[in-house]
């Protein structure tokens, strides 16, 4: 039988480290960044976001037990390549979906303080609200004065949440 | 009353994004008022949007730059479009239901003011003080009735241009967080 790192990748733990992305920004951020940047290594990891590398080491074993990242090559540097993910959480009548879009959105607030200002104004509900309105209004199809309308918020607000989650949902 | 012939039109859209903390957008803005050798127009609706008592704790207020950009002579408040004039009306009015169906929404969601910017643009071309209208906005919605609704006052397609932010100046499309490129 398997010792460390065993392969969880059963709903829960897989749904307990996705939570995890949630509420942890530099996660969120690897992940994010190996998606972005296939088969980088940890050392790249750790000069983007400058954490210990420790940190990085030990975030980086949640991802891969959890089945979000994978190793991509045999040798070292071992180098890593991202996985989709794709939640579904559902309460009362509510459900959200916890995707990449979702978690680049989360892990933006490190670099881009409005976003986290947004969440901490509107929580990851709100963000995840303001994430649907930010793929309609790449589309065409809401202007930034429904939005606001809508989610009752300023429309300052409401431009500076869709002009930051606009790169998100352009990829 | 200005001879210019070229009017450009700013909306909140574009201006809250300039607005975003230590984007240097601002100074892509004053730099292609200068190329384009124009005073970008914004509407008191969009001044009153960006300005004053909307600054919100934990955001960076666009209204500092905005007044500053005013100072400098580059960008100009103009007056509130003339509702009396019918046809100024009528296309605030149409480009209400345009916008409203273009976000499947119902109509009362989008308020005549929103519109002024196309109200304005058709007034200029009207009483002459412009020959040429480009509005900048984000918002497609408000950009496709732009392009949509004023050639059918009787004013040529190439009249009038609607234009994102990065149309106007590619520093506005760049992303906050390169490396997620």
């Amino acid at each position: 039988m398997s010792t460390k790192g065993a392969d969880w990748n059963t709903p829960l733990d897989t749904g307990g480290e996705a939570f995890e992305l949630l509420r942890n920004a530099r996660k969120a951020w690897i992940y994010t960044y190996i998606r972005h940047n296939t088969d980088t290594t940890i050392d790249d990891v750790v000069d983007s976001l400058e954490i210990p590398q420790r940190t990085a080491y030990d975030y980086i074993n949640d991802l891969e037990s959890a089945g979000f990242i994978e190793q991509s090559n045999k040798g070292r540097p071992a180098r890593y390549a991202a996985r989709k993910i794709d939640l579904q959480l559902v309460q009362d009548d509510v459900q959200r979906q916890i995707t990449p879009a979702l978690i680049e959105a989360i892990a933006r607030r490190e670099r881009d303080g409005d976003i986290d200002t947004y969440i901490e104004r509107h929580g990851l509900d709100g963000l995840a609200v303001a994430l649907e309105y930010a793929r309609e209004y790449a589309e065409g199809s809401v202007t930034h004065r429904i939005m606001a309308r809508e989610q009752e918020i300023s429309s300052l607000e409401a431009g500076i949440i869709l002009d930051a989650l606009r790169p998100v949902v352009e990829e | 009353m200005d001879a210019d012939r070229e009017i450009v039109f700013l909306d909140s859209s574009v201006l809250i994004s300039c607005g975003r903390r230590g984007s240097g957008r601002f100074q892509a803005l004053a730099r292609e008022a200068k190329q384009r050798d124009v005073v970008f127009r914004i509407s008191p609706q969009v001044y009153a949007e960006v300005s004053g008592e909307t600054a919100i704790d934990g955001y960076e207020s666009s209204d500092l730059a905005v007044d500053e950009a005013l100072r400098e002579g580059w960008l100009k408040v103009t007056e509130s479009p003339s509702y009396s004039i019918s046809e100024v009306s009528k296309i605030m009015d149409q480009s209400r239901r345009f916008i409203a169906t273009a976000s499947d929404r119902p109509e009362d969601i989008v308020e005549k003011a929103d519109t002024e910017i196309i109200g304005l643009s058709l007034q200029m071309l009207i009483d002459g003080t412009a020959d040429q209208v480009t509005v900048v906005t984000n918002d497609i919605p408000l950009g496709e009735a732009t392009e949509a609704l004023i050639p059918k006052y009787g004013f040529a397609a190439d009249q009038v241009a609607w234009l994102t932010g990065g149309d106007l100046a590619p520093e506005l499309d760049e992303d906050f967080v390169p490396e997620f490129e």
